[in-house]
């Protein structure tokens, strides 16, 4: 813990200027956070998992991945002051700049996730496998494309915590080794949950798809996420954390995305394994997983306007 | 060798000329009329809009004195002169005399930019002059220098949506003229040059004041102490850096990142084979 000390202020004012992100960001935090760990999912399901009971995972796992895929680039774009020059990414690669890493991730990731879904969509008929398109579709061996889209789900899901730590905002900063672990651990039980959701809705059951399987990814991110969360709390001190235990950010943090989304799945899955309340579990860790990016996002904003959190973490 | 400003607050008196010749130069609109009473400070911080701000420090003696409104009362026995030498006070209240500082903040143009870093677009780069300068026509307004620079001073614009800051008068520098706040400045609070001829000029003046009494005088951003390095737009100061709003420490955000991509490769061989064992056990 460190020690509590009152720094001179200029009139309480900011140090820093806070970013100017909105509900875009979290967002996508959010659903870039569940593809990453879709295709973390499918690529170690097909290398691993029974090959019969994993094919319903899979062919989810794109889709969901499609989805989000879609979404993430708009909802980046949209945030721009600029949108028209949202290209202007890749014009020039910054190792030193998480962000111009992150884009090549993202992009690189989104790429390999389009050879996969496009074999997907010729194996579920909606692309004639007959047609020049079919056949391009299915030109690159399903290992590589699955195996290239899982490992840069791994880059995916957690260049957006390296993202925010490597900011002088405290709240991100001083987690610089929790928030991409945190991210990737969130991602990973979010793609369970959202996982289990489509495969409980199209009705599946144990003997068709290995629904153990994805309850314990889930349950194992989610005692992750916690003993990030409680490690952060410990290394980082009540001053720096205080946007996410105080005030109306920090209500919702622990109320919302630390209750409601991670202890109530768990305590769940310890209840009972009726249909209903494993649905009502997974749409409570994808509730939490958004109100986590959202508390995150807010409070990075409320650390960045605190200038006694940043005199504490800059002194000599 | 860089170009930059050395601002000695020992010598503002916070007429606001470079605030003004900043907005006139660069054509940036006015920010409104609100009122803080934070003492003479109305413009409260720098911005897309505000690229010279003079910050205000009323320090208060601890016991007043002079009797308000008695004017005809004896002034306190202020020891101002030792040996015919004028002695100013270092602490406020040390003579029971109040001490008002006055700083004109700035861009700093950081050797070590978290800005320049942080750019995903290459649109902030380090000119011909050595100074930090945003290229307006590549400047996606994606907005992460914001949170990158140790100091608050970039920001996106709200009407524009790119991101905004001092240029250091690039433009004046190339016809080789001085940028507009130095040459406002009427005091030479705001000295421009380059940056180891200004450094000279400014331990000179570190040691006139410190000979005269002004022990808090110091160089703020002289060096290569910190993440940042030396800073193009350094100052003299009286107090704290924290009393003017500046970290005593400015870190560079992007040296953080090492750690976090580590962090990243931990995190992914872990997870990585928490899934694989989690999907192996359903194996028949």
């Amino acid at each position: 813990m460190k020690s509590v000390e009152e720094f001179a202020t200029y009139y309480n004012r900011p140090v820093l200027k806070k970013p100017h992100w909105v509900w875009q960001i979290w967002l996508y935090f959010w659903l870039g956070g569940i593809g990453a760990g879709c295709a973390i999912i499918s690529m170690l399901a097909k290398l691993f998992g029974d090959q019969k009971r994993v094919k319903p995972i899979v062919r989810a796992a794109r889709y969901i991945s499609l989805a989000t895929g879609m979404a993430s680039p708009l909802l980046l774009v949209m945030d721009l002051g600029r949108p028209e020059r949202f290209l202007h990414m890749l014009r020039i690669l910054k190792l030193r700049s998480p962000l111009s890493v992150g884009t090549y991730i993202m992009s690189a990731n989104g790429l390999f996730g389009n050879l996969t879904i496009a074999r997907q969509l010729v194996e579920d008929g909606f692309i004639p496998a007959k047609s020049l398109l079919g056949k391009a579709a299915t030109l690159v061996p399903d290992g590589l494309g699955t195996g290239l889209q899982g490992i840069t789900g791994f880059g995916m899901g957690t260049y957006t915590g390296v993202l925010i730590s490597a900011t002088a905002v405290p709240l991100w900063s001083e987690a610089t080794e929790i928030l991409p672990p945190l991210f990737l651990s969130s991602g990973l039980s979010n793609a369970a949950a959202a996982l289990q959701l489509v495969l409980l809705a199209s009705g599946l059951d144990e003997d068709t798809t290995d629904f153990k399987a994805l309850e314990t990814i889930e349950t194992a991110a989610i005692l992750t996420e916690l003993a990030l969360l409680g490690f952060g709390r410990w290394k980082m001190g009540a001053l720096l954390t205080k946007p996410l235990t105080e005030g109306r950010v920090g209500k919702l943090f622990l109320g919302g995305a630390v209750g409601g989304g991670m202890v109530l799945p768990l305590l769940l899955q310890r209840v009972s394994r009726a249909r209903w309340i494993r649905f009502i579990g997974a749409v409570a860790t994808l509730a939490g997983g958004l109100t986590m990016r959202y508390c995150i996002v807010e409070g990075g904003k409320l650390s960045a306007d605190d200038p006694q959190a940043y005199h504490s973490i800059t002194r000599k | 060798m860089a170009t930059g400003f050395f601002t000695d607050t020992s010598v503002c008196i916070g007429c606001k000329a470079c605030e003004v010749a900043c907005k006139q130069w660069n054509q940036l609109p006015a920010d409104g009329y609100a009122l803080t009473g934070e003492s003479y400070d109305n413009t409260s911080s720098l911005g897309a809009t505000t690229w010279r701000h003079v910050t205000f420090i009323e320090q208060m003696a601890t016991k007043p004195q002079i009797p308000l409104l008695n004017l005809t009362a004896d002034l306190p026995k202020a020891n101002l002169l030792v040996e015919g030498v004028p002695v100013a006070p270092t602490l406020p209240g040390q003579d029971g005399m109040p001490r008002w500082l006055m700083m004109s903040n700035v861009c700093k143009h950081c050797t070590n930019a978290g800005c320049l870093e942080a750019c995903p677009t290459g649109a902030i780069i380090r000119n011909e002059f050595g100074d930090v300068y945003i290229q307006p026509d590549i400047c996606n307004g994606c907005g992460y220098c914001v949170p990158a620079c140790p100091f608050g001073v970039v920001e996106l614009s709200k009407d524009d949506g790119r991101a905004f800051k001092c240029t250091l008068c690039y433009d004046r520098q190339k016809d080789g003229l001085e940028p507009a706040c130095a040459k406002a400045c009427p005091t030479d609070s705001i000295i421009f040059g380059e940056i180891e001829e200004l450094k000279e000029v400014a331990e000179k003046r570190v040691e006139e004041l410190q000979s005269r009494g002004y022990t808090n005088a110091y160089l703020y951003g002289a060096d290569e102490s910190s993440e940042v390095g030396q800073l193009n737009a350094f100052f003299l100061l009286l107090d704290k850096p924290q009393v003017y709003g500046l970290p005593e420490n400015p870190p560079l955000p992007q040296n953080k990142a090492k750690n976090g991509w580590l962090a990243s490769l931990a995190a992914s061989v872990v997870v990585g084979a928490v899934v694989a064992i989690a999907f192996s056990k359903g194996r028949k």
